[in-house]
């Protein structure tokens, strides 16, 4: 299966539409980028064109994920005081702005490999909230670093079986992230309870 | 904070909780289930059993699986080694090096016997 996806997919798209694919991934929600990703790797026939394309998903992924923060954060008064008239935004907006500001760092950090799906909400959600953007470039580049790494290396070692091994992959990534914010929300709950 | 809306908060923080929970277990199983796949995968590759070399292998799999030497693989595909890529398939190999793929394949097969 994972080759029949790797030669339709490597035929019909080339490099340039790759690239695109792979900005407007930082933008908008696009499924299976990661399965793309790798499959393309997986074709590959050299390591100095793996290293290339290392490069090149890279590069798409930080252009992509940096331009969401710059045009979030151009719209992001106008956006937070149409939000602000919403009585439940209003009330927690502070709170919010100051959890994106303590961790989000971190947050953008790992959602750049944990999930594909969670990459252009976080990008959005820190440039409305206006995130320092020497933290958030910062982060954006070793994560991306790691997700350009592990799944282009994933697709060119693993070249019949790597569908698996990135879903694997990303399942258990997302699976951490869920238990790590259960543990925080279970602490938050007895430090509650222990209040009068 | 007034009892009763202390004890929604509780309850609401206990679903939140109780939801993330089930997601996380939800998601486990599925990556157990991938991991399961990928190793039966990995095994099956592993195992699988090709009596003849066919235009479809790389020159790599080839000097695993059968054994062959790399000169001899190298003089029947008229290259060298430094010249050939052996993550491509033969049939690639041979159209670049104007070559009939299957005698090739052929000749290849005899050295094996």
């Amino acid at each position: 299966m994972a080759i029949i996806l790797s030669t339709i997919l490597t035929s019909v798209l080339g490099y340039y539409t790759l690239f695109f694919i792979i900005v407007a991934g930082s933008f908008a929600i696009i499924p299976g980028m990661t399965l793309l990703i790798s499959s393309y790797a997986s074709v590959l026939t050299t390591v100095p064109r793996l290293f290339l394309f290392i490069l090149l998903v890279f590069a798409a992924s930080i252009i992509g994920d940096i331009g969401t923060y710059f045009i979030a954060k151009r719209f992001s008064v106008s956006v937070i005081n149409y939000l602000k008239r919403y009585k439940w935004f209003a009330k927690n907006e502070g709170k919010a702005r100051s959890s994106v500001r303590n961790y989000g760092f971190y947050f953008v950090f790992v959602t750049r490999f944990i999930s594909g799906g969670l990459g252009p909400v976080v990008n959005y959600i820190s440039g409305f909230e206006r995130l320092n953007s020497k933290k958030f470039i910062l982060a954006v580049l070793l994560g991306e670093a790691v997700y350009a790494l592990l799944f282009c290396s994933i697709g060119y070692i693993f070249k019949d079986t790597w569908a698996e091994l990135v879903s694997f992959l990303q399942y258990s990534f997302v699976a951490i992230l869920l238990i790590v914010i259960a543990l925080y929300v279970g602490y938050r709950i007895t430090k509650f309870y222990r209040r009068k | 904070m007034v009892g009763k809306e202390r004890v929604k908060r509780i309850i609401l923080y206990m679903a939140l909780l109780l939801s993330l929970v089930l997601l996380a277990f939800v998601l486990s199983k599925s990556a157990v289930n991938h991991y399961h796949s990928f190793k039966d995968q990995q095994r099956e590759i592993k195992n699988a059993n090709f009596t003849q070399i066919e235009s479809w292998m790389t020159p790599r799999t080839i000097i695993r699986r059968f054994n062959l030497s790399e000169s001899d693989l190298v003089n029947e595909l008229k290259t060298n080694s430094n010249k050939t890529n052996f993550r491509v398939p033969l049939d690639s190999i041979c159209k670049k090096n104007k070559l009939n793929c299957s005698l090739v394949v052929e000749e290849l097969n005899k050295k094996i016997v």
